[in-house]
């Protein structure tokens, strides 16, 4: 099992009747369903604007090199691809790889590659030695709060990637990574830059 | 509403959702641009056997149906994010356990709660938020897994950054998971009442200096008492005859080096601790305090082909963990909390630990890249004192071989030996061998595989004690992507407790889009990592049936 012990504490709250609980049920999926509908609907309306300002949050973080990799510089100008992975995830280690081909191919281009570990304190030790002697040259910061995860991939999966166009919206975000498919994430890549199918 | 027909529901509406998902949905409202993130997780589980030894009467354990659900909403304005995750649990023939109080509850709540912004140099949550000081020694609050534990700190996280100073202040009561994926139990939250503050230094280029407070106060502390019987509602009169820490206050400090030449990275870490603690006894209130010291020092070198890793750890009394529920302590007679720290292990991430609270030790790994390649040979060594009890002494040794194409295939290969001894017996003697194989069979087709077996020697020297015994986890999958994948699993464990020792399973995972997906699993799983359809998550034990969804939009 994972290191970090899974402390748990089984006890007892105040039951539910059922009809309690279909009360509640409804209403918090009337309080989120509402917004949802309503952006559903003000999509069609708002998602031709002029698509220059991004509403993505911004984030501060320190490299592993130590210099400070801040979003907001990026966003709105560059591609950015960030890429979600962990010492622990044998899938990220085939994908990284192929992140480096894209952002020593692409990076004059103007895409913007973030690596964020989402190793915790107890393993975030071995994730500067798996850049190093891999070769990787991408920025990478250990998202030691978790808080960059919360923002774009609360479900704190890995791989997980998300790709970010000049408008500043994100234009894909891909779960997993499958081998094969490593030319396709490339040319979307190149879609978003501008630069057309690969030869 | 029948009793089955809300979570079929709830399941339907997942996955109807999914075939119109896409990556996010931007709209405008009142000229303001906002944009809606959505994640929604899914999971129906039909147990065949619940696997729960609590629960007294075998029949009691047959045929339980649950589904949890998990909505993570984020709405973004141009810097604000206001975040919700709705939890949802609910069960159907649900185990009645005659005479104890079932923890099996269906319950509806916002797990997570937060509206966070960033203004110029400052950054403001209030709300959940999650935070680690330093190496997590001092404090560590985490989600490690969409359905495994996740404690955050429901207040107020206030930072300021700039290139050289950041400093951090942080207060709240402690909000856990409350239906747990793992156990699928109702827990309730410890709701202690955390202040912390940090301040991070870069006096000169390359170089880090960090110092931290941390103060919680328990069940019973006056401030606890005043802050979260007011704010988190629940009780806080019940007396306890239990040991309990009404305050531990928690200081330290790091130095860091990350990029010393190119060639050198160097962090140390200390921190001390100070617990105060009351219990009621027949002779009245007695009051103890004690002290606790945690040491941690890495260094990592790269000498061209060469990487070396060297880590250090004294631990001693470094036990910071959440108060005991009454509840949960008087009624179930449990006595295990959360903790609020996640201390470095030095281990290998799936071995199983049992002391990190007392212990001294040290690991080395070196890693050399074959010239011209992207081989990778290992070798890792470990020794720890005090472990896994007091006085007795834990050998580890490892080492293997990674092979990392260009995107398309990797091969790791390792094999160990670990060893826990005591001055009278071998507590446990493990050969372990791991293999992970990726690979492109054909256009469109990847295979992934994995086998992790471990040959077990338990309390050898001790004839009546002694076991041996094999476990292991294997699985292949075949993916052809970008829709479907489908996985065949094994795992075995053979020790004197397990009725049957061999686990199929098998999984057929259908993706909607990229990011979103079906996948039903049927058969047994003994739980632990696992990584299939090129995702990596903790698995929780299992028996029977589950359906699992996700879909963004």
């Amino acid at each position: 099992m994972h290191s970090v012990a899974r402390h748990r504490s089984p006890a007892v709250e105040k039951p539910f009747t059922e009809e309690c609980l279909m009360k509640r049920v409804a209403a918090l999926f009337l309080f989120f369903a509402l917004p949802l509908w309503i952006g559903a609907c003000a999509s069609t309306g708002g998602a031709t604007g002029d698509g220059g300002a991004s509403t993505l949050p911004t984030f501060t973080a320190s490299t592993l090199e130590g210099t400070t990799f801040d979003l907001g510089d990026h966003l709105g100008k560059d591609v950015v691809m960030i890429s979600f992975w962990a010492t622990y995830c044998e899938p990220c280690k085939v994908e990284m790889p192929i992140v480096e081909q894209l952002h020593q191919k692409y990076a004059k281009d103007g895409l913007q590659v973030l690596s964020v570990s989402l190793d915790g304190a107890d393993t975030n030790s071995g994730v500067r030695p798996h850049i190093k002697k891999n070769g990787f040259t991408f920025d990478v910061v250990i998202d030691e709060d978790g808080t960059i995860a919360q923002a774009y991939n609360p479900a704190s999966v890995a791989p997980f990637t998300i790709i970010i166009g000049r408008n500043g919206k994100i234009a894909k975000q891909i779960e997993g990574f499958q081998s094969s498919q490593a030319g396709m994430l490339e040319n979307e890549v190149r879609a978003l830059l501008g630069l057309g199918i690969a030869p | 509403m029948g009793r089955v027909a809300a979570p079929a529901l709830l399941a339907l509406l997942g996955v109807a959702l999914a075939p119109a998902a896409r990556a996010v949905v931007p709209f405008e409202v009142g000229g303001v641009k906002l944009t809606l993130d959505v994640t929604e997780s899914l999971f129906a589980d039909f147990h065949t056997a619940l696997d729960d030894p609590q629960i007294l009467d075998e029949a009691d354990k047959s045929n339980v149906f649950d589904l949890r659900n998990r909505l993570n909403v984020r709405l973004r304005a141009d810097q604000l994010t206001l975040g919700v995750r709705l939890d949802i649990a609910y069960f159907a023939n649900p185990p009645a356990n005659p005479g104890q109080a079932s923890q099996y509850q269906n319950d509806v709540r916002p797990e997570e709660l937060f509206l966070t912004g960033r203004f110029g140099d400052f950054t403001v949550t209030v709300g959940d938020d999650y935070l680690t000081f330093g190496r997590g020694l001092a404090l560590s609050l985490r989600k490690l897994d969409e359905l495994g534990f996740a404690t955050a700190l429901r207040g107020l996280h206030v930072q300021w950054r700039t290139p050289r100073l950041r400093a951090r202040i942080t207060a709240g009561l402690t909000n856990t998971l409350n239906v747990d994926g793992v156990e699928e139990k109702l827990i309730p939250d410890p709701n202690d009442v955390i202040f912390g503050a940090q301040i991070e230094a870069k006096p000169v280029d390359g170089l880090k200096l960090a110092g931290h407070v941390v103060d919680i106060e328990r069940r019973h502390s006056g401030i606890r008492s005043a802050l979260a019987g007011a704010l988190g509602g629940d009780d806080d009169e019940r007396p306890m005859n239990n040991t309990r820490y009404l305050r531990t206050l928690v200081g330290g400090g790091s130095v860091e080096l990350p990029a010393l030449g190119d060639v050198l990275s160097v962090y140390a870490e200390v921190d001390a601790l100070r617990n105060d603690d009351t219990r009621e006894t027949v002779s009245g209130q007695k009051d103890t305090t004690t002290t606790g010291l945690a040491v941690y020092g890495q260094v990592q070198a790269f000498i061209d082909q060469l990487t070396l890793l060297a880590e250090v750890k004294h631990y001693d009394n470094w036990d910071v963990s959440s108060t005991l529920h009454p509840d949960t302590a008087q009624q179930q007679g449990i006595t295990q909390t959360f903790s609020y720290i996640v201390a470095p292990t030095l281990e290998r991430i799936d071995q199983r630990v049992v002391n990190n609270t007392d212990v001294t030790g040290g690991r080395l790994r070196a890693d050399y890249t074959v010239p011209g390649s992207t081989d990778i040979l290992f070798l890792s060594g470990a020794y720890f004192a005090d472990a896994p009890v007091k006085n007795d002494h834990t050998l580890h040794l490892y080492g293997g071989f990674e092979h990392t194409g260009t995107g398309t295939d990797r091969v790791l290969l390792q094999a160990g030996y670990r060893r826990e001894q005591s001055a009278e017996l071998t507590r446990l003697r493990m050969i372990h061998i791991d293999l992970d194989v990726f690979a492109v069979v054909a256009p469109g087709v990847d295979i992934q595989g994995h086998w992790s077996h471990e040959f077990r020697d338990k309390n050898v020297g001790a004839p009546a004690l002694q076991e041996t015994y094999l476990e292991g986890t294997s699985y292949v999958s075949l993916n052809l992507p970008p829709e479907w994948s489908f996985t065949a699993q094994l795992e075995y464990l053979t020790d004197a407790s397990t009725d049957n020792p061999i686990f199929p399973g098998a999984f057929v995972q259908y993706r909607f889009t990229r990011d979103s997906f079906v996948r039903l699993f049927a058969g047994r799983s003994k739980g632990g990592l696992k990584c299939s359809g090129g995702v990596c998550r903790v698995f929780p034990s299992f028996e029977g049936v589950r359906l699992e969804s996700t879909v963004r939009f």
